[in-house]
């Protein structure tokens, strides 16, 4: 072999990809030929600097954790059943389990910081976000959504429809807050997403008014026995709690 | 049978979710982008999981990761030049100068930026075979190409990532 065809399989070689016969014949080139060492020393020397020093991306926490989750068993509570992917069996086995640590936590201390409240409706809010969207009843009508939650909480929300002040309307399901049911309400803003927690006001108590938590908003109100928690990455919140009360009013 | 799919996907699938995710990072070069191409092929991996019969889940897994990363690609950068320059050109051997590269001391910050800087359908040959360690059968599994393809893409991927580590040398 000539230095032109060792060079060609001079990759494949350095891999071990290359059968004994010519594998051989390499050899016996490189014995004789310094360069092509020297191109060799080069070959590996780049696949050790990438495996030393390049960036190795690990999956965030987050990701394994929901990964795993998908395909486990459904949980013993009886939820309504619908014909979703199994993402969302897996929002459903962490909300439960987030509610489960959230009453232990509870137990274990009779006065909850309120910043943990708005901590957990944030990450709520965010895994809503991570598992492709999850509606138990994704439809923008009003009409469909309410009645949806009628029969599933004894506190049916106030669904107004707000694509007319520029927050249309999604869908809705099911959550858990502190442990409690409640109901989700998803709405837009451009490319941002909001949801609004609905429970009732004497089960938690709430952030009063608008923080930031790792650059998203929460912002609360009451009306009509209800307590309202709207929380998304967009500083439109107070205009939208406007267009809330605007539409809902009697 | 579910329970059998769920275990059948924690063996096949679960170890290889770091090295899905680095390979869809690197494709994308962006975390959410990777986040969601790898939470979508997690759920196509559990969908698919018992038609799987083959012995090799992490190929398997990366090429579905590969097919979501893709579709987000598309989606997001439709111009992405994904190979850049001609499939078959012959690449010199002496570029770069062995002598040079081999004296050079580079740090990580700059072997990451190099590698970064190669067009995808090369950067993710670099990943699969330096990082990963796959075998060329295996490679070609992923990337769904023949194994003189992975041959040549392999080789033209080193040859401009060392062009690259003396560029940013400079």
């Amino acid at each position: 072999m000539n230095c032109d065809q060792v060079c060609s399989l001079l990759d494949a070689f350095a891999d071990g990809e290359i059968d004994a016969v010519r594998s051989l014949e390499i050899e016996t080139h490189l014995s004789g030929c310094a360069e092509c060492r020297q191109r060799l020393e080069v070959l590996r020397a780049t696949g050790e600097l990438v495996r030393d020093k390049a960036v190795y991306f690990n999956a965030p926490d987050r990701l394994v954790l929901s990964i795993s989750g998908i395909g486990a068993e459904k949980p013993k509570r009886s939820l309504p059943r619908f014909n979703r992917p199994q993402v969302a069996w897996f929002a459903v086995n962490l909300c439960a389990s987030a509610a489960a640590a959230f009453l232990l936590i509870m137990a274990s201390s009779t006065r909850r910081p309120t910043q943990s409240i708005e901590a957990e409706l944030v990450s709520d809010h965010i895994r809503s976000l991570q598992a492709s969207h999850i509606f138990d009843v994704p439809s923008s009508d009003r009409h469909t959504v309410k009645p949806w939650f009628q029969g599933k909480l004894d506190f049916p929300p106030d669904v107004p429809n707000l694509a007319s002040a520029g927050f249309p309307l999604l869908g809705g399901r099911l959550d858990y807050v502190a442990g409690h049911p409640a109901a989700a309400l998803v709405y837009a803003r451009g490319k941002h997403t909001i949801n609004v927690f609905v429970l009732p006001i004497s089960q938690v108590s709430t952030p009063s008014e608008k923080s930031g938590q790792g650059g998203y908003h929460v912002l609360e109100w009451t009306e009509h026995g209800l307590t309202y928690c709207a929380v998304s990455d967009t500083d439109a919140l107070p205009n939208f709690r406007d267009a809330f009360l605007t539409a809902t009013a009697p | 049978m579910r329970r059998d799919s769920k275990q059948r996907f924690d063996t096949v699938v679960l170890p290889h979710v770091h090295a899905g995710y680095n390979l869809a990072r690197c494709l994308l070069r962006n975390d959410q982008d990777a986040e969601d191409a790898v939470q979508t092929a997690a759920i196509r991996a559990f969908q698919g999981i018992d038609g799987f019969r083959g012995s090799d889940g992490k190929a398997w897994f990366l090429s579905i990761v590969r097919r979501s990363s893709l579709n987000v690609m598309r989606q997001k950068h439709p111009q992405t030049n994904w190979e850049g320059g001609a499939e078959d050109e012959i690449p010199d051997p002496n570029t770069p100068n062995p002598e040079q590269f081999l004296m050079k001391s580079f740090d990580a910050d700059l072997v990451t930026r190099a590698l970064d800087s190669l067009p995808p359908g090369l950067k993710e040959m670099i990943v699969l075979r330096e990082v990963e360690g796959m075998a060329y059968k295996e490679i070609a599994a992923v990337i769904d190409h023949p194994i003189g393809t992975v041959m040549s893409r392999l080789s033209k991927a080193r040859r401009q990532l060392q062009a690259q580590l003396m560029e940013q040398m400079r």
